[in-house]
């Protein structure tokens, strides 16, 4: 629990006055709750005893509804603080998260994965903030609860209080005992349940394999036994968690048996022991009785929070590990791009992805980077893109040193195209104008020609208003690409990179755009990854690369008359389409 | 902020149907309803038991007692003398006692409970009803005295005590047995219903399943099943909270008839809470649930498109998008907040705790009233019933929250179950064709628009046809129409000379291979893909792979065709993937393939071997293409292109080519 206030502090000094008043509020409370046991059992003695006034009966009624009305009105305040409190933490904590997000680079998104990011995100933040606000309150509720209600039990009867409550703490300990066992019964059943939904989820998107294959029946039989599966699973959490109550019900049971026993005995002997006392101790019992049993349940949600503590600070508190020069400049405009030695590795990898890489390229030259799936073109492509810090021997821009400049100054120069999906949900128009910079000096009509996107709008349902993705429409892999590549286009940067973005268009669409890059962006340097030769056939210079080592570079005419690799390649890669006769 | 949902069936047909579901499970549903009774009953005997202990022997001491002659085991000897209480059978001299001021007095004489002691000297000065005073003779009764009245109550007490805890241990065992049998019945019925599903899913035409994204599909059979549990549930609770209610109501009048009938006024109150709470909360809780889903989607956007962001430096952009929504939630929520407080469980609670007050009042001027005789004990065991009261009344409302949900669940999950099924379905009967179809003259739209318009096409068995042209030219309508994923309206299909809905259209799959762009793959292992179900030994499997040239592949993975393949295949690459979907055909043998070719990027390797499975596969079997690639299909027998839904060239490559004005020629110039 002190994690809370170590790891929060910045929000428990900015709210401070809030917490406060909750504590105020909840103090007048808890001792206002306590009065009317104490009224009820005054008028019921009153009456068995035979000597109630009319004075009396008045004083008790009116005090009764008072207290009530007390209760109402602090219960609302101290919520409305609480909850207040709440919320306000978890916008805090939502919005440092993704601020903090936009911040790392991609070492960092190797180690978290999207769906463990979003789990943290969501999961863990809201387990923090009802951490540290509504069960912190409730914790602190039960603790004077406990206090409030002890004390008036002892000025009852110290005895009858003492042996009452002997086996209460056993609550606590069950609670402590059971509740981590139940919590690992549903997470279980959450886990099948999601694996149920995944297998599910294949069988429908893959539906005409099922049919296809007349697996109709074998389909349906997985699936049921996997339902059957998450029964099994859910049944046993349920039997487990109905002798929850129960146990607590039992053991407040014996101890109620003890007052009652106990209580009698005081009457039948004590004369300043009255039925009403008894009464009012079995209600106070029950005020101490309660709160043990939500103690054993918060203390075993602050030791789960810890989790979520340490999931949450692991994302917020990473620094990284490409941060600006305190002097780092803005570039303006990309003359020369020189790497010198490049090496890259990833952390946890013995070998190099990228090794030696000695380049140079200059305004006005397209670059062709080819080589095999795995041979470095990406890594070498994204060190530029400063995603991933530079492991050995460096880049420079316009003669000066990659880290003199302002990471995000370099990228306002580079528009990428990359090798996997990069659309959002939103509509083509939305997605297109991701892309539109304080450069851009196209129109997006033009940006859409150029990307041979054009031919696609008729055949979208809205056009351009069209959504794209989870709620929407489903563009082909060409399409897709032709949106990407529209929405580079539209930035207008010094440097373009086509990352093997052209694999899922045609041959027609990608001569189209081949000629278009040359055309407009004769005087800028564009960087194009291929598979396909014929994409790069015409760059001014073309680099070969094997297991990350530039293996071969020149122009094509050079790279033909090698005889190596690339001629090999390019041969192999005519023959799919020439013409025998 | 409120919007009624139209929904597929009324609320009440919704109930009739989730309560033929539950009827599979009838003897659970008794059990649970027996125990239900059981509990009810008994838990309203339990503050009558502790009545009984106070009324007759703790505070029964308290009363009019009668000089006797004869011992019996209810008489105490105080004084020298045998006492009992008066029940009015014995004659005798009358002595009263009272509890006043810390002690009990012993005071000569029969005292009426409407008098009250009012002060005490020499004598005891007592006010009757009217004001009157008049005085007695009295001890003061010492500890040990009390003991000796006390003494008769002892046996009866500790009896009453056992029977207390008898009885709530009872209670509490049938407690248990009641949930558990309850909601085992329910976990049944989802488990049902979810069965019932997975049969329907199955015979339903492909077309439904362009109608909606498999994830919203996926979602009713996994996640709206729960919510129709849920309405189970809630049914459940509330018929058992009026079961309490009643026994409870039972009680009150057993006790007190004039104040159960008083207390009705409190239920006016109570709906009126409850209708206007559930009104607006709903509302909120519906925009709020409806906001965190857009936030969720915005942040699993910007989580899978980090680096897109970063690179097109927009992260102050997104974060201000993202800032806005949760702003708009917060509000919300703080007004939910504001509602909830005000009109919540607090309010409740105060109903609740102003009831008790009524009845204070209502036995208080009992109390003054010269006729009537209270006793305290019934103002407890009143409060304990009230207390028992509470938690079915906040069952009942919490659960009304969610009815709300588990009704849209199951009007989606009812809605599923009666939908159309598939037509032309019927028995394998095992069939196997040669091999030639026959296209005549089809016509086929999805929607409005016609995606194919007059096709012809004459296949004899083991050619192999190429299918080729732009996005939308109707190639792949073409085959789903062949493998009778839709059904054709104008035009038919022969095979071997029959038309082929004359078959079931599990017959023309059984003799159809498919391999899609792309290629399914399963969870399971490759050898699991590869047989889908079929009990094949591994030798086999490995042969399959060696003939289509593929063993490569799976000799590089250590447990060979024994590797796991995760959800969705995700560990193996596109072209992996397009040789275990070769693999699965060839195992199969049938007699028609047809192969949508995949369009993502495979390396020049894989890609040979691909090759070369494929010419293996395509010997001897009818064989249909849909290329992407110009030199899959060079050797083709015939290739038709395809534009805008008709045929516009056929032949082979040669013929093709030659024609400088056709599309083919076009397209193979500009690959080259």
């Amino acid at each position: 629990m002190s994690r809370i206030f170590k790891e929060l502090g910045w929000f428990f000094r900015k709210e401070w006055y809030k917490f406060l008043l909750v504590l105020i509020f909840t103090l007048i409370l808890t001792y206002a709750v306590t009065l009317p046991p104490n009224y009820i059992g005054n008028i019921i003695d009153r009456i068995v005893q035979k000597d109630l006034t009319k004075q009396t009966a008045v004083k008790l009624c009116i005090s009764m509804a008072a207290a009530s009305i007390i209760i109402y009105v602090t219960g609302l305040i101290k919520e409305r603080c609480a909850g207040k409190l709440y919320h306000e933490l978890y916008y805090q904590l939502k919005k440092r998260f993704i601020i903090n997000i936009f911040k790392q680079d991609g070492d960092f998104f190797e180690d978290y994965h999207p769906g463990d990011l979003m789990n943290r995100a969501t999961g863990d933040t809201w387990m923090i903030s009802h951490v540290s606000t509504y069960l912190l309150f409730n914790f602190i509720d039960t603790i004077m609860m406990l206090i409030i209600s002890f004390i008036l039990m002892v000025r009852l009867n110290l005895s009858l209080t003492l042996f009452s409550i002997i086996p209460l703490p056993l609550i606590t300990a069950l609670v402590m005992y059971l509740r981590p066992k139940i919590v690992d019964n549903w997470k279980q059943v959450r886990v099948k349940v999601s694996h149920l939904n995944n297998i599910a989820m294949e069988s429908v998107n893959h539906v005409k394999l099922v049919r296809g294959f007349v697996k109709e029946k074998d389909d349906e039989a997985k699936l049921s036994a996997n339902a059957t599966d998450v029964f099994y699973t859910e049944r046993k959490a349920v039997s487990m968690q109905a002798l929850f109550i129960p146990s607590f019900r039992m053991i407040t049971l014996i101890s109620q048996g003890i007052a009652l026993g106990y209580g009698a005995y005081l009457i039948t002997h004590q004369l300043d022991f009255t039925v009403g006392n008894l009464i009012t101790f079995n209600l106070y019992l029950h005020m101490f009785a309660n709160p043990l049993f939500r103690l054993g349940n918060q203390i075993t949600r602050f030791a789960q929070s810890h989790v979520s503590f340490d999931r949450l600070n692991e994302v917020m508190d990473n620094e990284p590990t490409i941060i600006d020069k305190p002097k780092a400049i803005e570039l303006d405009g990309v003359e020369t791009i020189e790497f010198r030695n490049l090496s890259f590795r990833y952390p946890d990898d013995k070998n190099y992805t990228i090794e030696d890489i000695n380049l140079m390229l200059r305004r006005g030259e397209t670059l062709g980077i080819v080589g095999k799936t795995g041979s470095g073109k990406t890594t070498l492509v994204k060190q530029l893109l400063r995603s991933y810090p530079i492991t050995a021997g460096s880049i420079y821009i316009n003669n000066q040193i990659i880290s003199d400049y302002k990471k995000e100054s370099i990228r306002r120069n580079i528009a990428y195209v990359p090798q996997e999906h990069s659309l959002f949900s939103r509509t083509v128009l939305e997605n297109l104008m991701l892309g539109k910079s304080d450069k851009t000096a196209l129109s997006l009509d033009e940006a859409i020609r150029l990307a041979d996107f054009e031919k696609d709008l008729p055949f979208l349902e809205n056009g351009l208003e069209t959504i794209v993705g989870e709620a929407g429409v489903t563009l082909s892999g060409g399409q897709k690409q032709r949106l990407s590549i529209a929405r580079a286009f539209l930035k207008n940067a010094d440097i373009l990179i086509f990352d093997d973005s052209l694999s899922a268009v045609d041959g027609m669409t990608e001569k189209n755009i081949i000629e278009n890059l040359k055309e407009y962006r004769k005087d800028r340097t564009n960087i194009i990854c291929s598979h396909r030769l014929s994409v790069i056939e015409n760059s001014d210079k073309i680099i070969v690369l094997d297991r990350g080592k530039i293996v071969e570079q020149g122009t094509h005419q050079e790279l033909m008359n090698n005889r190596k690799w690339y001629y090999e390649q390019y041969l192999m890669q005519q023959m799919e389409v020439e013409d025998e006769t | 902020m409120k919007h009624k949902k139209p929904s597929y069936l009324s609320t009440g047909k919704i109930f009739l149907r989730v309560f033929k579901y539950a009827l599979k499970s009838k003897l659970l549903l008794i059990v649970s309803l027996l125990f239900l009774f059981i509990f009810s009953v008994l838990e309203i005997a339990q503050p009558l038991i502790i009545k009984r202990v106070i009324d007759d022997e703790l505070a029964g001491v308290t009363t009019v007692w009668v000089e006797v002659e004869t011992k019996t085991d209810k008489t105490v000897f105080y004084d020298g003398k045998l006492y009992v209480k008066d029940d009015g059978t014995v004659e005798g001299s009358k002595y009263t006692i009272r509890y006043y001021k810390d002690g009990y007095l012993w005071l000569f004489g029969e005292i009426s409970d409407k008098d009250n002691i009012l002060e005490i000297a020499e004598k005891a000065v007592i006010e009757k009803s009217n004001k009157e005073t008049y005085e007695v003779d009295y001890h003061k009764l010492s500890k040990d005295d009390m003991l000796l009245f006390f003494t008769p109550s002892v046996r009866p007490i500790r009896l009453m005590i056992i029977l207390y805890a008898a009885v709530s241990i009872i209670i509490l065992l049938a407690r248990y047995i009641q949930r558990i049998a309850f909601t085992t019945s329910a976990l049944r019925l989802s488990l049902d219903m979810r069965k019932h599903m997975f049969q329907k899913l199955n015979r339903l035409p492909i077309a439904y399943f362009s109608t909606e994204p498999s994830g919203k599909i996926v979602s009713k059979t996994v996640y709206d099943t729960e919510g129709v549990r849920g309405l189970y549930e809630v049914v459940f609770s509330i018929a058992s909270a009026c079961v309490s209610l009643v026994m409870i109501y039972v009680g009150f009048f057993y006790l007190d008839w004039k104040l159960a009938l008083l207390t009705f006024v409190a239920f006016p109150l109570i709906y009126l809470w409850m209708s206007v709470y559930r009104r607006i909360v709903n509302a909120y809780n519906h925009s709020i649930r409806e906001m965190n889903s857009r936030i969720n989607g915005k942040l699993a956007e910007f989580v899978n498109g980090v680096g897109i962001i970063q690179i097109f430096n927009k992260e102050e952009q997104m974060t201000d998008e993202y800032d806005q929504l949760l702003v708009e939630n917060y509000d919300t929520k703080l007004k939910h907040l504001r509602i909830n407080t005000l009109f919540g469980y607090q309010m409740l609670n105060l109903i609740y705790r102003l009831i008790i007050v009524l009845i204070l009042v209502y036995f208080g001027m009992q109390y003054f009233s010269a006729e009537i005789v209270v006793v305290g004990t019934t103002i407890f065991v009143y409060i304990e019933y009230l207390g028992k009261l509470m938690g079915p009344i906040s069952d009942i409302f919490s659960n009304l929250n969610s009815l709300e949900d588990s009704l849209v669940s199951a009007s989606r999950v009812f809605e599923f179950l009666d939908k159309e099924e598939d037509t032309g379905l019927g028995p394998v009967t095992g069939v196997k064709f040669k091999g030639d179809i026959d296209f005549r003259n089809i016509r086929f739209r999805y929607d409005e628009h016609y995606v194919l318009n007059d096709v012809s096409i004459k296949i004899k068995a083991g050619q192999f046809i190429g299918l080729v042209g732009a996005t939308g030219s109707g190639k792949s309508t073409l085959m789903n129409l062949l493998e009778r994923f839709y059904d054709i309206e104008e035009g038919s299909i022969y095979i071997d000379g029959v038309d082929y809905t004359e078959y079931s259209k599990q017959d023309i799959r059984s003799n159809i291979g498919i391999i899609l762009q792309d290629p399914a793959i399963f969870e399971g292992t490759i050898k699991s893909n590869i047989t889908l179900g079929l009990d094949i030994p591994d030798e086999v499997v490995i042969e399959t792979l060696r003939i289509i040239g593929a063993d490569k592949f799976i000799s590089d993975y250590r447990e060979g065709i024994h590797t796991k393949v995760s959800y969705m295949g995700d560990n193996l690459s596109t072209g992996e993937k397009q040789l275990v979907a070769f693999a699965r055909i060839l195992l199969r043998n049938p007699s028609v393939i047809i192969l949508d070719e995949a369009t993502a990027n495979i390396d020049s390797e894989t890609e040979m071997l691909i090759q070369k499975a494929f010419t293996v596969l395509s010997q001897s079997r009818t064989t249909i293409v849909i290329a992407h690639r110009l030199s899959t299909i060079k050797n083709a027998d015939v290739i038709y292109v395809m534009d805008e839904g008709r045929i516009t060239e056929s032949g082979n490559h040669h013929e093709l080519y030659q024609n400088e004005d056709g599309i083919y020629r076009a397209m193979y110039d500009a690959l080259n």
